[in-house]
């Protein structure tokens, strides 16, 4: 089987990362706040990973919960302010665009979402012609899920900065596939999952808070700890991580994180770029393609999004998978208004998303399954 | 036929059923298909694909040997999907 979905849940998962996983179910369980000082859990040992792998000095702002919708509902809730504008792109996943709409259905908040044509380019000026008095917070899409195309996020901070806006990026797809410096961003909150390009298993992922941030409470419940208060124990990292923790998830991140900062983001990135970029020059020769995603050379998360004339996405999509298995992602891919912009709505288009697990050899593959469905030689 | 399921796809707008046969799909049943609409056959395929489109109505889509294949409603009307489980039950 060739997969080429790594943009919705990375596979193969390295080495070990299964092992770590187990061997944490093996254990008796331990409540992660009442930690033996000479031991430390692997909760705190991942946070403090993620904390590094983001250069951020803090690793008790580094909230765990099950992925980033979980983290972006947090940020959102914690942070909008009744009576507010939000500012938004056209490049967001649903994971920030229902929450959105919730907000608004509810009343007391507006939305202001900024176009970004093809292929996702989020322009300084139109984002920041968006913003006003009225604007309480912005959300961002660091890289998008549809196209690749990266967003510059130091350059947004600094507009948001400039006036006192709180900026929420969705780093979903950024995570483990190119180097996020998150040190001098203490405005902005950022939402991160475990595994798309940080090669951990599903269910695990999280938000990472400024300092100079003080989220609402948004989930509340048993910490194990202080269970004589009222209200959750107003102490980071756990009075935003009520509930228990998927801890095994964790221990299987911590393990996959080792492998991404041995191999180093830019080894990986290159590679991506290099499949990338053998994948699009390939594509380009067909008759009838069009490809909307963001140019090889500046697409290190490894995301290809094509359409091929006279053959819906969806059709594309069933043939590689059932008469040649090969896996993509066809269809929205939770991103109806990135969809809008590329005009591709609403049948969508197909997507190859790379991981640093994949080679030349698949692509061909993979190339020669489109000449064969094409009728193409 | 034994039984069908609702697919969750990323589409808008359109039903998607799967239909699991009591046997492995073969050519002479992909063949009778005609009947509901345009056949497209591509037995050069590693496992051949078929396709059966209704204008406006549905598209059927499988592949040879599989004990599966999917319906995209377009209408998702009682009379048209008794029209095609009525077909795949006589072949």
């Amino acid at each position: 089987m060739i997969y080429f979905n790594n943009a919705a849940t990375s596979y193969p998962k390295p080495e070990g990362t299964a092992a770590a996983m187990g061997q944490c179910l093996a254990l008796p369980p331990s409540n992660l706040y009442r930690e033996d000082v000479t031991q430390k859990s692997v909760i705190t040992v991942c946070r403090e990973k993620i904390a590094g792998l983001f250069h951020f000095s803090d690793p008790s702002r580094v909230i765990f919960c099950s992925g980033s919708t979980e983290a972006l509902n947090m940020a959102i809730n914690g942070l909008v302010r009744p009576g507010s504008r939000v500012v938004t792109t056209t490049r967001e996943h649903n994971a920030v665009l229902r929450p959105l709409s919730y907000l608004c259905l509810a009343g007391g908040v507006h939305v202001d979402t900024v176009r970004c044509p093809p292929p996702g380019i989020l322009d300084g000026r139109r984002f920041e012609n968006a913003l006003t008095r009225e604007t309480g917070l912005a959300v961002v899409n660091h890289i998008s899920n549809v196209t690749g195309a990266e967003a510059d996020i130091g350059a947004i901070y600094s507009l948001c900065e400039a006036r006192g806006i709180p900026l929420i990026v969705d780093a979903s797809q950024s995570a483990g596939a190119i180097a996020v410096d998150f040190s001098s961003m203490p405005l902005a909150a950022l939402a991160f999952t475990g595994h798309k390009a940080l090669l951990g298993p599903k269910g695990v992922g999280g938000l990472i808070v400024g300092r100079e941030l003080d989220l609402r409470i948004w989930k509340s419940g048993g910490t194990g700890i202080r269970s004589d208060l009222e209200l959750m124990p107003d102490a980071w990292p756990i009075k935003y991580e009520a509930g228990t923790l998927n801890e095994p998830g964790i221990a299987g991140l911590a393990h996959s994180l080792d492998g991404i900062l041995a191999r180093g983001l830019s080894s990986i990135g290159k590679q991506k770029i290099d499949l990338t970029r053998h994948l699009v020059e390939e594509l380009e020769k067909f008759d009838g393609v069009t490809v909307y995603s963001e140019r090889p050379e500046r697409n290190s998360s490894g995301i290809v999004c094509f359409n091929i004339d006279h053959w819906p996405a969806a059709d594309i999509g069933y043939v590689l998978k059932d008469a040649f298995d090969i896996r993509v992602r066809t269809g929205l891919h939770c991103a109806p208004l990135m969809h809008r912009e590329l005009g591709t709505f609403p049948e969508g288009a197909i997507r190859v998303s790379f991981s640093a697990a994949n080679h030349h050899g698949e692509v061909d593959t993979f190339l020669q399954a489109l000449k064969t469905i094409t009728g193409q030689t | 036929m034994l039984e069908t399921r609702v697919v969750e796809e990323c589409l808008d707008g359109v039903v998607i059923r799967e239909v699991l046969f009591d046997g492995r799909i073969g050519a002479t049943f992909i063949k009778s298909l005609e009947k509901l609409g345009t056949l497209e056959y591509f037995p050069h395929f590693p496992k051949p694909f078929f396709r059966v489109r209704k204008s406006g109505k549905y598209i059927i889509k499988g592949v040879e040997g599989n004990e599966t294949c999917q319906i995209f409603y377009i209408d998702s009307s009682e009379e048209i999907q008794q029209l095609i489980y009525r077909t795949f039950q006589t072949v």
